[in-house]
């Protein structure tokens, strides 16, 4: 339905398809938030100087409460990171915003959309469960590695990847 | 987070105007003299493979004669496991469970590969900087910066040895700059004659017990498969696009792969045999993700490729059945 949400603010759902979302919109408070997260993403990205900070309860309850802190901080461990992975996705989000603009990239991506989906694959990543590499994984790496310009520069060296006993790895 | 925040919004300028983009011109000729001197040269050497905090050594030899390139790439701690590539062939040689399995190259390209399209969409991504000289394995290296102008990739740095152009030591780098996987010689001959017999498989794969897995075939790489994405990724271009088979699965698997030219992306859709329950998860290691996910109930999506985990699931989720 968040697809469909980011299709509906681009103008580019059917006129059934637009309909639903509104009825969602009336019906689902998510709906409403992320409708003004995106918006949020969307001001960032055009660099209009309006930000809309007329962001939900939740979010300026949430903001209200966070401490200003001015001394650095230690890194955070990487379990902490994921737990927290879900609360940050709104900043990271922005971040990323930032930087894909101030990258000079604004113009040359679908701006609102990826911002969106970075927002909301980001929450979606804390819930992921993590799977070890299986015998289909490396039939797959094995499958990809030859598309891989990474063969191309080195040869077989990268092959590696497909056999590597190395265990996997917490995200980031 | 916030100071960081602001930190990061001061900081990107500062780090732009640092360093100033050399002209296009000569990054490209580098990574072509790359892609040239990775096939065309004879040179055998011991390089480490590094991730998080997880290292493998291995021992790789290249030689070209009047038959094409073959090239083995021996792991050498751990269990044992081999790589032999003949010219369009690839075998992996796995004793521990005494299995060969066997990939033929369907879309062979003529080296040197990266083509010029290639390069373009290669520079639409990413600003290519020449760095300076670095001694790597005993060999003066010319190095070179790609910084991703998004964040649906990684950066990238390449040391390539100053004369013949051989990439000695090449790592990616996340949006925080931080190396997310290695490989770097350590130490290197480059040219002169190859020993045969070190290009030879050292088990005895026609003995009782060893198998082959010739699995690893596809159909014509024009295969349409009736799957697309919704939202294509800013710089990744399809590259291909087949139904392969896949070993242990019953039924042929559709594949797509999209590159930005540096890096590539690959999507297997997957028919779940009835009863199987879809998947839904993501896995990680060094600078390869993959994001699992179902789509359309009976099938399954799985994305990988050398590139950030936020790039694997926006594939993944933008994936959909045409009706073809």
């Amino acid at each position: 339905m968040k697809y469909d949400l980011s299709a509906f603010m681009d103008d580019e759902l059917e006129p059934d398809a637009a309909k639903a979302v509104l009825a969602e919109l009336k019906r689902n408070k998510e709906m409403r938030d992320a409708w003004l997260d995106y918006h949020l993403i969307g001001d960032v990205m055009r660099q209009t100087g309006i930000i809309t900070l007329n962001l939900s309860e939740g979010f300026r309850d949430k903001l209200a409460l966070e401490p200003a802190i001015l001394a650095p901080r230690r890194p955070m461990r990487t379990r902490t990171k994921i737990a927290a992975l879900s609360a940050a996705a709104s900043l990271a989000a922005v971040a990323a915003v930032a930087w894909v603009v101030l990258q000079g990239n604004a113009d040359k991506v679908k701006e609102d959309k990826i911002a969106a989906t970075v927002q909301s694959n980001a929450a979606m990543l804390a819930s992921l469960p993590r799977y070890p590499f299986n015998s289909t994984t490396r039939e797959y790496l094995l499958a990809h590695q030859e598309f891989s310009p990474s063969t191309t520069m080195q040869g077989v060296a990268p092959y590696i990847r497909t056999v590597s006993d190395g265990g996997e790895e917490a995200n980031r | 987070m916030k100071i960081w925040l602001v930190g990061l919004l001061f900081a990107w300028p500062a780090i732009l105007l640092a360093e100033t983009p050399a002209p296009p011109s000569d990054g490209i000729t580098w990574l072509q003299k790359i892609a040239t001197a990775a096939h065309e040269l004879n040179y055998s050497g011991t390089f480490i493979y590094q991730y998080g905090s997880h290292v493998e050594t291995s021992q790789i030899v290249h030689a070209v004669d009047s038959t094409g390139e073959h090239e083995k790439l021996e792991i050498l701690n751990g269990v044992p496991r081999e790589i032999v590539r003949n010219n369009d062939e690839v075998q992996c040689f796995l004793p521990s469970t005494k299995t060969v399995k066997v990939e033929k190259r369907i879309q062979r390209k003529p080296f040197p590969a990266l083509l010029p399209e290639e390069l373009n969409n290669l520079s639409e991504s990413y600003l290519i900087k020449m760095g300076d000289h670095e001694r790597i394995a005993g060999f003066d290296c010319q190095t070179l910066r790609l910084e991703p102008k998004d964040g649906l990739r990684y950066g990238h740095r390449l040391w390539a040895e100053s004369n013949s152009g051989l990439l000695l030591k090449a790592s990616m780098l996340d949006e925080k700059n931080e190396v997310v996987e290695q490989m770097e010689f350590t130490q290197l001959q480059i040219g002169g004659p190859i020993d045969p017999e070190m290009l030879k498989p050292q088990y005895p794969v026609k003995s009782a017990g060893w198998h082959y897995d010739l699995s690893g075939q596809s159909e014509p790489a024009s295969t349409e498969t009736g799957w697309a994405v919704r939202n294509p990724l800013a710089g990744f271009k399809k590259i291909l696009e087949t139904k392969r088979v896949i070993s242990g699965k019953p039924a042929p698997i559709s594949h797509i792969v999209y590159s930005d030219g540096l890096a590539a992306v690959s999507i297997f859709i997957e028919p779940l045999a009835s009863g199987v329950k879809p998947m839904k998860g993501v896995a990680k290691r060094g600078a390869l993700n993959i994001y699992t996910t179902p789509v359309d109930e009976n099938y399954q999506v799985t994305v990988l490729g050398e590139v950030p985990m936020m790039t694997v699931m926006e594939l993944g989720n933008s994936v959909y059945f045409t009706g073809k």
